[in-house]
């Protein structure tokens, strides 16, 4: 039996205890998720001794010529395992803001050079018409950007949610910025179907995809 | 009158009483006093802070000084103290005290007192030991430290003084008692009047005056009202000020509190059944009908391909042959056969076409092992015998592993690849001729997004190298506007993008071509499920509405 079999055939049936949820709650899903959670964290764990650790920091250990280089993160690192101490964990707090800090930012800087201030001059030059080749292009073009600067425009709007006493004593928005709201509510509803749609269209794929594994080895076996 | 610190000059004028019993009723005593304080008053401020224990009169002070060559500073600290020194806890000092007051004047052998002049014995006045402190008067002034009033420090020797008079009449004082002029530092201190509401001046006329006691004479000094009655505290209500906008807002609270403290109906197990059969039977018809379309192999569906698959193919087409690709490898093995199927025709094609090679880099440690069930999938690392492209490990794509850190690892992955990866086989990150991101999450689509848009900042030649995202369908909206803004080229998102560009890749590796009938007609099962689910709780709405309607 070939390595290529038994894969398949562990696959199959792995896949019919997670499908066995669909009865409720069983032993036999549960079964097969304790298998996959042990197996990705023994393997992400190898993985992590394998591609990061051994690598990165013990093999470099054994030249001396990197190792002042390497004793700053090799303390850092041995000052992190303190966290798992409760007593101790204040000595992981250094490591700690060096990855925060670094790590914040990395990431503030890529938002704003990457995202912000990209996405505002798209925004902006989606109503230069110049760019377009021709009279229906330029009408498209207008279309689609006049509807994403409402979008955009009435989906803030929407989450103003100042409002000023009334004197009923209760408290109320202008009428302007509720009607604006509630064609924001249009928008944003349409977002989130667009969003459970693809969640949905993923996860049929992932369905029909393991249904086909398991009719193909069916088709297989039956020689069909 | 020693005790009270008077001079004996004064007291040797008074004559001496008739009667104890009147002695004790008159007020003599008030003109004793007021003759020991009229001396003092002849001191300045100066002296009599400076020398705050001087008992003797001024005109003995001044015979005193005369010869005294003492400087004031020694002689003041040679001087036995009136009072105790602080700290001091002993009782012998008051013993003392205790036993020259209670040896007569007459009889003391002390040189002030030795004079011949008529001395009242101090059994002449009825004062108690406790009220009659041996301190002089200076003493208590000088402890006190307050302003004596004008009718103590005014001079009391004179003949024409109302005090003077009514001390030169004691014989008469026990008969009858005249009003007499109250003193203002006594008008002073009259609150009864201003501290009772109501008092009106007609009222205070009506009052009676007292007839005994030290009072005797006065008018109105005790008030004929009980006191308490009117001096009661006015009653306020305990009613809570509150306006409107807080009321209605403290009953919100109280229905919202109300709600939660309710106990709610359980559901019936009826509604609960009929729920679990619905489910079954909407699984059973999903399972049955796609496994019955992918077990026919049918592909009857048609395929429109759009504009942004010729995009793709002319991206593709511009890579140089056998020239480096990097792969990045960030999604979770539960979506791996989406991803397989969406990533295999723009794998296949590089890999047919242009022979490229390719370079893995995962960003999750499951990563590393997606990689060969993604070669395998798509085909491209199978055999040639097999239908496969005969990729092989290390010769035709790289699989690095996993790159930990986040966007801060990603930033020094396209800072220096060599230097986070030694084994790579690139010497420079410009040397990946395009960059293909798989991903499954918006977010960490949007840090390797954004990260590149940082290092070009720095290395504009970064710029000149395409960037295709193969995505999740669950991604792939959200990552839409990066294509809009012209930071990704391409967007392949999910199977329904991967089957148009397979159409076009003559129909390679296939995955997505046998995966679409199922596809969609899974995706019309799920909008007839929706349809027909809202019609039918539609009409029973309905029917319920009428049923209350009946009912009511």
């Amino acid at each position: 039996m070939s390595i290529e079999l038994i894969s398949t055939v562990v696959g199959l049936i792995l896949t019919l205890m997670v499908f066995s949820y669909l009865i409720g709650d069983n032993p036999l899903f549960r079964f097969a998720v304790y298998i996959f959670i042990g197996s990705a964290s023994g393997y992400a764990a190898a993985v992590v001794w394998h591609y990061v650790l051994t690598p990165k920091l013990i093999e470099p250990l054994t030249d001396p010529s990197q190792l002042l280089l390497l004793i700053v993160p090799l303390i850092l690192s041995i000052t992190l395992l303190a966290k798992l101490s409760p007593r101790l964990s204040w000595v992981g707090n250094f490591a700690m803001a060096v990855l925060v800090g670094v790590g914040a930012a990395t990431a503030i800087g890529g938002a704003l050079i990457g995202t912000l201030i990209p996405q505002a001059e798209a925004s902006m030059n989606a109503f230069n018409l110049g760019a377009a080749s021709n009279n229906v292009d330029a009408i498209y073009r207008m279309i689609e950007s006049s509807v994403m600067l409402a979008g955009t425009v009435l989906t803030l709007v929407y989450f103003q949610f100042g409002a000023k006493h009334t004197t009923g004593g209760s408290t109320r928005r202008n009428a302007v910025i509720e009607f604006l709201a509630w064609l924001g509510r249009i928008f944003i509803a349409i977002t989130l179907g667009v969003l459970f749609a693809g969640v949905y269209m993923a996860a049929l794929t992932a369905m029909i995809e393991r249904l086909s594994s398991v009719v193909n080895f069916l088709k297989s076996l039956l020689g069909l | 009158m020693n005790n009270l610190g008077g001079p004996s000059e004064s007291t040797a004028e008074e004559p001496a009483p008739e009667k104890q019993d009147s002695a004790q009723d008159d007020l003599s005593w008030l003109n004793n006093l007021g003759g020991a304080f009229s001396s003092q008053d002849t001191q300045t401020p100066e002296s009599s802070t400076s020398k705050p224990f001087r008992t003797a009169p001024l005109n003995e002070l001044t015979e005193e000084t005369k010869n005294d060559t003492t400087p004031d500073w020694l002689r003041n600290a040679m001087e036995e103290p009136s009072m105790p020194a602080p700290g001091d806890l002993s009782m012998d000092w008051f013993k003392e005290q205790d036993k020259a007051k209670d040896i007569p004047p007459a009889l003391s052998t002390d040189d002030d007192d030795s004079s011949s002049e008529p001395v009242p014995a101090l059994t002449d006045i009825d004062l108690p030991v406790n009220d009659a402190p041996s301190f002089s008067a200076q003493d208590v002034d000088s402890m006190f430290n307050i302003d004596m009033p004008d009718w103590l420090t005014q001079d009391s020797g004179g003949p024409e003084s109302p005090l003077s008079k009514s001390t030169k009449t004691p014989a008469n004082a026990g008969e009858s008692l005249d009003p007499v002029e109250l003193p203002s530092w006594v008008q002073a201190m009259r609150p009864v009047d201003s501290a009772i509401e109501g008092t009106s001046a007609t009222e205070e006329s009506e009052q009676v005056p007292e007839r005994e006691g030290p009072l005797a004479g006065f008018r109105g000094i005790i008030p004929s009202a009980p006191i308490g009655s009117s001096l009661r505290p006015k009653a306020f209500s305990l009613k809570l000020q509150v306006t409107d906008e807080q009321e209605t807002g403290a009953s919100l609270i109280e229905q919202i509190i109300v709600g939660e403290a309710a106990a709610h109906p359980k559901k019936s197990t009826k509604a609960a059944s009929s729920q679990r059969a619905l489910r079954w039977m909407i699984s059973i018809l999903f399972l049955g009908i796609l496994s019955v379309i992918i077990g026919i192999g049918s592909q009857s569906l048609g395929i429109f391909p759009p504009g942004r698959v010729s995009e793709l193919s002319n991206l593709i087409g511009a890579i140089p042959d056998g020239s480096p690709v990097l792969l990045v490898m960030d999604y979770d093995p539960s979506v791996a056969g989406e991803l397989a199927a969406a990533a295999g025709p723009v794998l296949d094609q590089m890999a047919l076409v242009r022979h490229s090679t390719f370079t893995f880099l995962a960003m999750s440690p499951n990563g590393p092992a997606m990689v060969e069930h993604l070669m395998l999938n798509t085909g491209i690392g199978r055999d040639v015998s097999a239908g496969g492209l005969g990729y092989q490990a290390e010769a035709n794509y790289f699989n690095l592993g996993f790159l930990p850190g986040g966007s801060a690892g990603v930033l020094g992955f396209v800072s220096a690849p060599e230097r986070a990866f030694p084994q790579v086989n690139v010497d420079g990150f410009t040397e990946f001729e395009a960059v293909v991101l798989l991903t499954d999450s918006a977010e960490s689509g949007r840090v390797w997004v954004e990260q590149l848009e940082f290092a070009k900042q720095a290395r504009p030649e970064i710029a000149s190298k395409p960037l295709i995202v193969v995505s999740s369908a669950q991604a792939g909206p959200m990552l839409e506007p990066y294509v809009s803004s012209g930071q990704v080229d391409v967007l392949v998102n999910g199977l329904s993008d991967a089957a148009k560009y397979e159409f076009v890749n003559q129909s390679r590796p296939g995955m997505a071509r046998a995966y679409w009938d199922s596809f969609g007609v899974g995706l019309m099962l799920a909008v007839l499920s929706i349809v027909l689910g809202g019609i039918w709780n539609f009409f029973i709405g309905i029917r319920e509405r009428r049923a209350i309607a009946d009912l009511g």
